[in-house]
């Protein structure tokens, strides 16, 4: 999986700004608990006895909910854009691709095919002959 | 042989390549949903509305995944296409996003 | 470099790869040789393809260092191991009573234990080196019979009958491959290019067995590229084949296919041809692994043929 450098950047941002919505919603959830502190008393301010009123959740600050939602969205845009790569499934599809050069096998171009052990064949190297090649075209190389 | 067999036969498929690409998808899905399950947390939504929270981001990756991953071409990557893109991994995912989703909602409201 | 780029590096080259590929590849066995052993699976797979590289150059002395460390793990009777001191022992032979005492040793070790396929596939490869070629099919007839899954053996049975222009034992070496791997497209592309070869054989070009064997030639080649999409021999060869079915006008009343299907096919092959071969010299992402040779080949036939 190779990262490119425009999603390494949009995932360093977005999560900066994931970071910084999740601070603001924490300093908003203490600002507001101590500021209705003051009118209850400590013990009836833990638990919400005034039926009605707003939960800290859905009194979240328009700025931050819009943060939160926006940097999550980038953020998965960057790790979702980032290089995955999924290969054909229908064997033409992919034969094809290795035959091409589109699909690579171990991250490189692939020659002779999905099936060329078959044309190959290493259990039958003919290792004399090779060696032979190799010598005449030392020669002619000088 | 019936339709399905003969299909087989005749464009066949490769199970490496099937297994591989749905293990992709579905590891994407379980670190999205952990990130969904951080927003959620953070937002401070509840019970229904969490739940309704990330089956709209599942939907959301979903498109991502088809669009960024799959060049918009769900078929040539996954048996069933669409469906197998959001349907991958589920529960695993849901796990995810509840234990980040409860994290983070304790960790913000104090 | 790591292990496992260097080992990239030997697999992108095939088991037969051109002098001065192997020469690189060779260049690599001081550094690869300098490398701690550790022992993993990859690492001795970089071994054996290295060994093999150096004996195509002549590199006889790290080729001696290699397969030492290598029966020093594995030991001297591995089968595999046993077979690779045999490449090392074909390769260094001076001259052709050595060669004799090579196989006369496989003979034995053969004779110990028949089911050493490695040995076995080694004498047969040196037998068909010293022409005795009826004596390599007979022996690789046995291996196939003792081991009749391996496609590599069949393939390679084919291989030897074609070469004596046994066509049709061939074709059938080729069918038992796609017993065990019916996916394989250029097997189908193969035994296209055999039944091709084997209708030009048959001297009287109008005859009904001729046009069998075109027909069957074509058909093999059209199932090779329903298995993979843009495959270069494959479209060569319909081109080639249907072109040969339309020229020959007087075997007409022997053709089972339509000729106005005869004549979409050729047409289909010469657009997909055509495509590779501008794809490919303009140097385009998608068309990096066609062989050049074979672009070429494909570039002289649309250029020969209208």
């Amino acid at each position: 999986m190779a990262r490119s450098l425009p999603s390494k950047l949009l995932i360093a941002f977005s999560s900066l700004l994931l970071a910084h919505a999740c601070y603001s919603a924490h300093e908003h959830s203490l600002l507001s608990t101590t500021a209705t502190t003051p009118p209850t008393t400590p013990s009836s301010s833990s638990s919400p006895s005034t039926p009605g009123t707003p939960t800290t959740g859905s009194s979240l600050p328009l700025d931050i909910t819009l943060e939160t939602l926006i940097s999550v969205s980038l953020l998965l845009v960057g790790i979702i854009s980032s290089g995955w790569e999924l290969k054909p499934i229908s064997l033409r599809n992919y034969a094809g691709g290795v035959e091409s050069g589109r699909v690579l096998v171990d991250g490189q171009v692939k020659r002779g095919g999905l099936f060329g052990g078959l044309e190959e064949r290493p259990g039958f190297l003919d290792v004399r002959k090779q060696r032979k090649e190799f010598t005449e075209w030392m020669k002619v190389q000088g | 042989m019936n339709a399905e067999e003969r299909d087989l036969f005749l464009n066949p498929i490769v199970p490496e390549n099937l297994i591989a690409n749905s293990k992709t998808i579905s590891d994407l899905h379980s670190l999205s949903s952990s990130l969904l399950g951080i927003a959620a947390g953070i937002l401070g939504l509840e019970s229904y509305t969490g739940f309704l929270f990330y089956l709209l981001g599942t939907l959301f990756v979903s498109t991502l995944i088809v669009t960024f991953v799959m060049g918009g071409k769900p078929e040539v990557y996954s048996r069933g296409g669409w469906k197998d893109v959001i349907a991958a991994d589920v529960t695993g995912g849901v796990m995810g996003f509840v234990l980040t989703w409860t994290l983070f909602f304790g960790l913000v409201r104090v | 470099m790591s292990v496992t780029s260097l080992l990239n590096r030997f697999k992108s080259a095939s088991a037969n790869p051109t002098p001065s590929e192997s020469l690189a590849l060779s260049q690599l066995a001081p550094s690869i040789l300098n490398l701690t052993i550790t022992d993993s699976p990859e690492q001795w797979a970089l071994y054996e393809s290295l060994l093999l590289s150096t004996l195509r150059t002549g590199d006889d002395t790290s080729a001696r260092l290699i397969l030492q460390r290598l029966s020093d793990r594995f030991g001297n009777d591995n089968a595999r191991i046993m077979a690779l001191q045999g490449i090392y022992d074909e390769a260094t032979a001076t001259n052709n009573a050595q060669l004799e005492e090579v196989l006369k040793n496989y003979g034995d070790v053969l004779k110990d234990d028949p089911t050493n396929i490695p040995v076995a596939k080694r004498r047969i490869t040196l037998l068909h080196h010293l022409s005795k070629k009826s004596e390599a099919i007979s022996a690789l007839a046995t291996l196939v019979d003792l081991n009749p899954t391996d496609a590599e053996s069949w393939s390679q049975l084919a291989q030897y009958y074609f070469e004596l222009s046994m066509y049709s034992q061939a074709i059938f070496s080729l069918e038992e491959v796609l017993l065990i791997l019916p996916n394989a497209y250029n097997i189908h592309a193969r035994l296209g290019e055999i039944n091709y070869v084997a209708a030009e054989a048959i001297g009287n070009s109008a005859g009904k067995e001729v046009v069998e064997k075109l027909e069957a030639s074509l058909k093999w080649y059209l199932r090779s590229v329903e298995l993979c999409d843009g495959y270069l021999r494959g479209y060569y060869g319909i081109k080639t084949v249907t072109a040969k079915l339309l020229e020959s006008k007087i075997s007409a009343s022997h053709r089972t296919i339509p000729e106005e299907k005869v004549n979409k096919l050729n047409s289909a092959a010469t657009v997909q041809l055509h495509d590779i071969v501008t794809g490919s010299e303009k140097g385009k992402k998608g068309f990096a692994g066609y062989d050049l040779a074979e672009v070429a080949a494909a570039k002289e036939l649309l250029e020969t043929t209208p």
